[in-house]
């Protein structure tokens, strides 16, 4: 369990935060919005993201990798194959079974898993060219509560460690009940599973409490006065700004070439 | 997948591209408006010391989700943590708190999506946090504050806040057309039934484990000296009209799917932009397109304005009672 960045000497790697936040969140908000047969756009938003990892030299493999995570989730969509609307194509299995297959229903789920699986490459392609304290400190520039900044901030610091403190426990336990047998229909067995694991997270959370004192305690002996250090006001540079402008621009040409040419 | 132990086999993260635009935003704009209120409730309740606090104990729930008991067939009980949250903290810190989880999970492990973050927040954070007050806090009131009102209400508690926010899911989902309503509601809430009975399970375990250890955590919470009736109606509303719109949806089609197909299917191609809410096309707009934006904006606005109205009223009615 690690942060995903990886570390190059790119000049992806050097551009401002804001900058990949807010593209990322164009280029989402732009392939949610493609007709759901626009595949010249996906093709040109697949090679915009190939091209990306390329330059950014994470390599396309680490991220092809990592967008494979969205596939269990695809299982919600897929009714649609079946229980889409008409017109329905039959199948027939076996002697007087057929399967109904809804095209309408089809396209939109092949549509829906290209755009999500296109929409986690360029996330994965945000977490692994920035640091999560750098997207932090984004977000305080881009003025997100300071209430929020400074309890991600914290939590982030701490996550490893809480992490590393739930895995203790974790092999605390199987060292200790090793591994049990007993059938999993057996009630009494399972609820005594569940609250051995419930008693699990009640003492992690007393410890974060704990720490969590031992934290403020540190940080007024720093001079904490109710706020963490706030981020530096800077304002985009001109060469940031011309790359976000140019970023939006491709991004919108593809979604107007696949408003026009799809379908 | 071995970075990701926490990582739901459930699609309670939704990830981009499965709710449509429209949905998205309008959930980012219900979120962000709740998520206001609960700032200002935490700014003026709150101390510099409960920064240290909310922080620590986000990263305690985030590594909790880890823990984890094995059912049969590869499944296993394992926390969410809203309900505990709201126990220890109170409703709105807890809100924080669990946003604060869902957006460090969308950001840097890609689970649940950026544009769907609002979304997911709204289940996760919020249905599932004011649903735990709620439930929490009815049942504390009628089995009084014994142990075992703790450990029986903090498994309603914990299941209905699972419950309720699976059917807060299914129903993004089939709203974008995303998923069948008759299929995805009846599938989405008979699982998350089942994985609420072992977030019940660990959280009594939990309850227990900290009432014995450090009962003063417990004390404060639910206690009738300071419910926050906002959450309380709140909480009581979202699961009135999610329990009695899901089975509706999922037994009607031709309702909540109505949505979806106008949304989704009907239009093909080039149309299904223009075509976002396409029966609600403005009069005097002749533009299609520009109805429909105008059409949009008149929908978030709505929303909005109900409920800044119902926080007023709810302002105006705790102001009352502190004269």
């Amino acid at each position: 369990m690690h942060e995903f960045y990886v570390k190059r000497p790119s000049a992806i790697h050097q551009i401002d935060a804001r900058v990949k936040l807010i593209f990322i969140l164009v280029f989402i908000i732009f392939a949610g919005l493609l007709p759901d047969e626009a595949w010249a756009a996906y093709i040109l938003d697949l090679s915009l993201i190939l091209s990306l990892a390329l330059a950014s030299q994470v390599g396309y493999r680490v991220v092809f990798k990592r967008s494979l995570l969205v596939l269990p989730i695809l299982l919600a969509a897929l009714p649609l194959i079946f229980f889409g609307p008409k017109p329905h194509i039959s199948i027939e299995l076996v002697h007087d079974i057929e399967l109904n297959i809804s095209q309408p229903g089809s396209t939109r789920f092949l549509a829906i898993t290209v755009k999500s699986w296109l929409c986690i490459q360029a996330a994965v392609l945000l977490a692994a060219t920035t640091q999560f304290t750098d997207i932090v400190t984004a977000m305080k520039q881009l003025r997100v509560p300071v209430i929020f900044t400074s309890i991600i901030d914290l939590m982030w610091r701490y996550l490893f460690i809480m992490i590393e403190e739930a895995q203790c426990l974790l092999r605390a336990r199987s060292s200790r009940s090793a591994h049990d047998h007993r059938s999993p229909f057996n009630l009494r067995f399972l609820i005594w599973q569940a609250r051995m694991t419930g008693g699990m997270a009640g003492s992690l959370f007393l410890r974060s409490l704990e720490r969590s004192d031992r934290v403020y305690a540190a940080m007024l002996s720093r001079g904490y006065c109710g706020e963490l250090l706030p981020a530096e006001r800077l304002p985009l540079s001109k060469e940031n700004w011309k790359i976000l402008g140019g970023g939006i621009w491709v991004a919108g040409l593809i979604f107007l070439i696949g408003l026009l040419a799809g379908g | 997948m071995s970075h990701f132990p926490f990582l739901s086999p459930l699609p309670m993260h939704i990830p981009d591209g499965f709710l449509s635009i429209l949905v998205s935003i309008l959930f980012w704009v219900l979120s962000i408006i709740i998520l206001g209120f609960a700032l200002r409730k935490t700014n003026q309740t709150i101390g510099e010391r409960q920064i240290p606090l909310m922080g620590v104990l986000a990263a305690a729930i985030f590594a909790g989700q880890m823990l984890n008991f094995s059912i049969t067939g590869g499944t296993s009980g394992h926390l969410l943590g809203a309900t505990l949250a709201t126990i220890i903290l109170g409703p709105w810190a807890a809100i924080l708190v669990m946003t604060s989880v869902v957006a460090v999970q969308a950001l840097v492990f890609q689970d649940g999506g950026i544009l769907t973050l609002g979304a997911n927040i709204f289940n996760m954070a919020i249905v599932g946090v004011f649903v735990s007050y709620a439930v929490y806090t009815i049942s504390m009131r009628y089995l009084r504050n014994s142990k075992w009102g703790t450990v029986v209400s903090g498994f309603l508690a914990a299941w209905s806040s699972i419950f309720i926010a699976s059917l807060s899911c299914s129903l993004q989902l089939t709203i974008s057309g995303t998923s069948p309503a008759n299929i995805v509601i009846p599938a989405m809430g008979a699982i998350h039934a089942l994985i609420g009975i072992g977030e019940g399970l660990i959280t009594t375990g939990a309850l227990v484990f900290i009432s014995s250890a450090r009962k003063d955590l417990l004390q404060n919470a639910g206690s009738a000296a300071e419910v926050s009736k906002g959450v309380l109606g709140g909480g009581v509303l979202l699961a009135l009209v999610l329990t009695v719109l899901a089975p509706l949806a999922s037994s009607h089609p031709d309702g909540l799917e109505w949505v979806a197909e106008q949304h989704g299917f009907l239009a093909n191609a080039r149309d299904a932009f223009y075509q976002i809410i396409p029966d609600y096309i403005f009069p005097g707009i002749s533009n299609p397109a520009l109805a429909t934006i105008a059409a949009g904006i008149m929908g978030v606005v709505i929303v909005f304005g109900v409920a800044w109205g119902l926080a007023r009223v709810n302002k105006a009615g705790r102001g009352q009672k502190s004269i």
